[in-house]
C-alpha cells in the first residue's frame, strides 16, 4: 500500500510542475504581498506584529496552493486511471503531497520574511515546528474540502467557504502558538497547543480517509 | 391507543419533564453565589440548549451515516431537518449566553474560546446548508452533504468539547474554572437540571422528527406527481 501511495505521490508531484507558470504564480503571489507588507512596516521589531504578517501570508499562499488539487488532471485522463486506485489511497497521496507543497511554502516564506522585515523571532525551532503542523492542519482540511466543493457547480468558490470556519480554530490556535514561541515564552508554559495543533492534523487525515471513498463513487 | 402510547411515550414524558422544569426553573430554590445571584438560574435554559443541540446534531450526522451506506434520499432529508432543528437551539443557545454574560461577565461576547468554538461550529453548519444549496443533483447532493455532515460534527466535538478544556477560558468547567458542581451546594439544582436535560433533549428530537415528517411528505407529494 506504501508503494502504491508513494507512487501516487510522485504523479501528484508530476502534475503539479508540469505546469512551470503555476508554480511561479505561487512563488510571485507570496513575494509581493511580502512585498506590500514591507513597503507598509519596513522592519518588524514587535515579534507580535511579525507573527500576525507571517500568518497572513501563509493562510492565504497555503490556499492558494491547495485550491487546484482537484482540478490538476484533466477529466478523461482522471477517469480511466483512477479505475485503477483505490479511494482512500488516493486521498493520503494527495494529501501528503499538499503536506509537502505547503512545508516548502512555510520553508519558502520564512526566509523572504527574515529577508525583508527582520528576524524578532526568539524560539525559531518551535515557531518552525508549529508553522509546519498549521500549515500542514490547513492543507489537510482544505485538500477535503476541495474534494468536497469539486462536485459542486461553483468549486473555486465554495472551498473557502467550507474550508474556512473549519480553519479559523486552528488558525487561532496556531497564531497563538507561534506568538508564544516568537516572544521566547518557554516551552513548558504552551505546549499543549502544539499538541492540539498535531491531533488536528491526525483527525482531518484519518476523517479524509474514511470519508473520501463515499466522495469518489460519483 | 396503546399502540400510539407505545411509540410516543417518549414525546409525553418531554412534556412532563419540561412542564415539571420550566416553573421550577424559576421558583426552585438555588444556591446563590458571588457574581452569579440568581443568574445561575439560566443553567436550566443555556446549558440544556446546548446539550439538545449535540444530541439533535448527533441525530443528524447517524442519519449522514446511514444515508451513506444506503444510498436512501429519506435519510439524507431526515440529517438535513435535522441540522435545521440543531442549529436552532444552538442559535437560542447562544442568544442565551449573550445575556447571561451580559450580567456576569459584563459585554454580551467576549474573546473566549468556547464562545468563538461555538460560534465557528454554527458557522460550519451553516456552510453545510450552503453546500447543500450549490448542489442541484440530488444523489451526488446527498452523498457530497453527507460526508459534510459527519466532518462538521467531529469539529464541532473538538472545537466545542475539547479545545475549551485546554486553553483558558472564562466559561465554567473549562480552562481551570470550576465545573457547575461545585456551585450547587444544596443538591437542590440537580433536581432540576437533570430532568431539564432530557426534557429539552426529547423535545429536540420530536421538533426535528416532526419537521422532517414534513419535508418527507412534500418530497413524496413531488415525487408522486413527477412520475405522472
Amino acid at each position: 500500500m506504501f508503494t502504491r501511495i508513494l507512487s501516487l505521490v510522485k504523479y501528484e508531484a508530476m502534475l503539479e510542475f508540469r505546469n512551470k507558470a503555476l508554480v511561479g504564480s505561487l512563488f510571485v503571489y507570496v513575494f509581493s504581498t511580502v512585498f506590500v507588507c514591507y513597503r507598509s512596516f519596513q522592519t518588524v521589531e514587535d515579534p507580535a506584529v511579525w507573527n500576525a504578517l507571517f500568518w497572513i501570508v501563509v493562510l492565504f499562499s497555503s490556499t492558494n496552493a491547495v485550491l487546484r488539487t482537484f482540478q490538476r488532471e484533466n477529466k478523461g485522463n482522471a477517469l480511466y486511471f483512477y479505475q485503477l486506485i483505490r479511494p482512500s489511497e488516493l486521498i493520503v497521496a494527495k494529501i501528503a503531497f499538499n503536506y509537502i507543497l505547503t512545508l516548502l511554502l512555510v520553508i519558502g516564506i520564512i526566509p523572504i520574511f527574515w529577508l525583508l522585515l527582520g528576524n524578532p523571532v526568539r524560539d525559531m525551532g518551535m515557531f518552525f515546528l508549529v508553522s509546519f503542523l498549521a500549515a500542514g492542519a490547513f492543507s489537510s482540511c482544505l485538500t477535503l474540502v476541495s474534494a468536497m466543493a469539486g462536485k459542486s457547480s461553483n468549486a473555486a468558490g465554495l472551498t473557502p467557504v467550507l474550508g474556512f470556519p473549519v480553519i479559523l480554530p486552528v488558525l487561532m490556535v496556531a497564531v497563538k502558538a507561534a506568538g508564544k514561541a516568537a516572544s521566547g515564552t518557554a516551552l513548558s508554559e504552551y505546549w499543549d497547543l502544539p499538541v492540539v495543533l498535531g491531533a488536528f492534523n491526525i483527525v482531518i487525515v484519518v476523517l479524509s480517509f474514511f470519508l473520501f471513498p463515499y466522495l469518489w463513487r460519483d | 391507543m396503546l399502540g400510539i402510547l407505545s411509540r410516543n411515550w417518549w414525546k409525553v414524558l418531554a412534556v412532563l419533564l419540561l412542564l415539571y422544569a420550566i416553573p421550577m426553573a424559576w421558583l426552585g430554590s438555588v444556591s446563590v453565589q458571588v457574581i452569579l445571584h440568581e443568574t445561575i438560574r439560566n443553567l436550566y435554559f443555556h446549558v440544556t440548549m446546548w446539550f439538545a443541540m449535540i444530541a439533535v446534531f448527533a441525530g443528524s450526522m447517524v442519519y449522514s451515516i446511514r444515508a451513506l451506506r444506503s444510498g436512501n434520499r429519506l435519510f439524507d432529508i431526515k440529517a438535513q431537518q435535522f441540522a435545521q432543528t440543531g442549529m436552532m437551539f444552538g442559535f437560542i443557545g447562544i442568544v442565551t449566553g449573550m445575556i447571561w454574560a451580559t450580567y456576569t461577565w459584563g459585554e454580551p461576547w467576549v474573546n473566549d474560546p468556547k464562545l468563538n468554538g461555538s460560534a465557528v461550529s454554527l458557522m460550519i453548519y451553516v456552510a453545510y446548508f450552503v453546500l447543500r444549496g450549490s448542489i442541484d443533483e440530488p444523489i451526488r447532493r446527498m452523498r457530497v452533504a453527507s460526508v459534510y455532515n459527519i466532518f462538521a460534527f467531529v469539529m464541532l466535538i473538538l472545537l466545542i468539547g475539547l479545545m475549551p478544556r485546554l486553553t483558558d477560558s472564562l466559561h465554567p468547567g473549562n480552562g481551570g474554572n470550576p465545573g457547575f458542581g461545585g456551585y450547587d451546594l444544596k443538591n437542590d439544582m440537580k433536581m432540576v437540571f437533570y430532568p431539564s436535560v432530557l426534557g429539552w433533549i426529547l423535545m429536540g428530537f420530536w421538533i426535528a422528527g416532526l419537521m422532517a415528517k414534513s419535508k418527507i411528505a412534500e418530497y413524496k407529494i413531488e415525487e408522486d406527481t413527477s412520475d405522472k
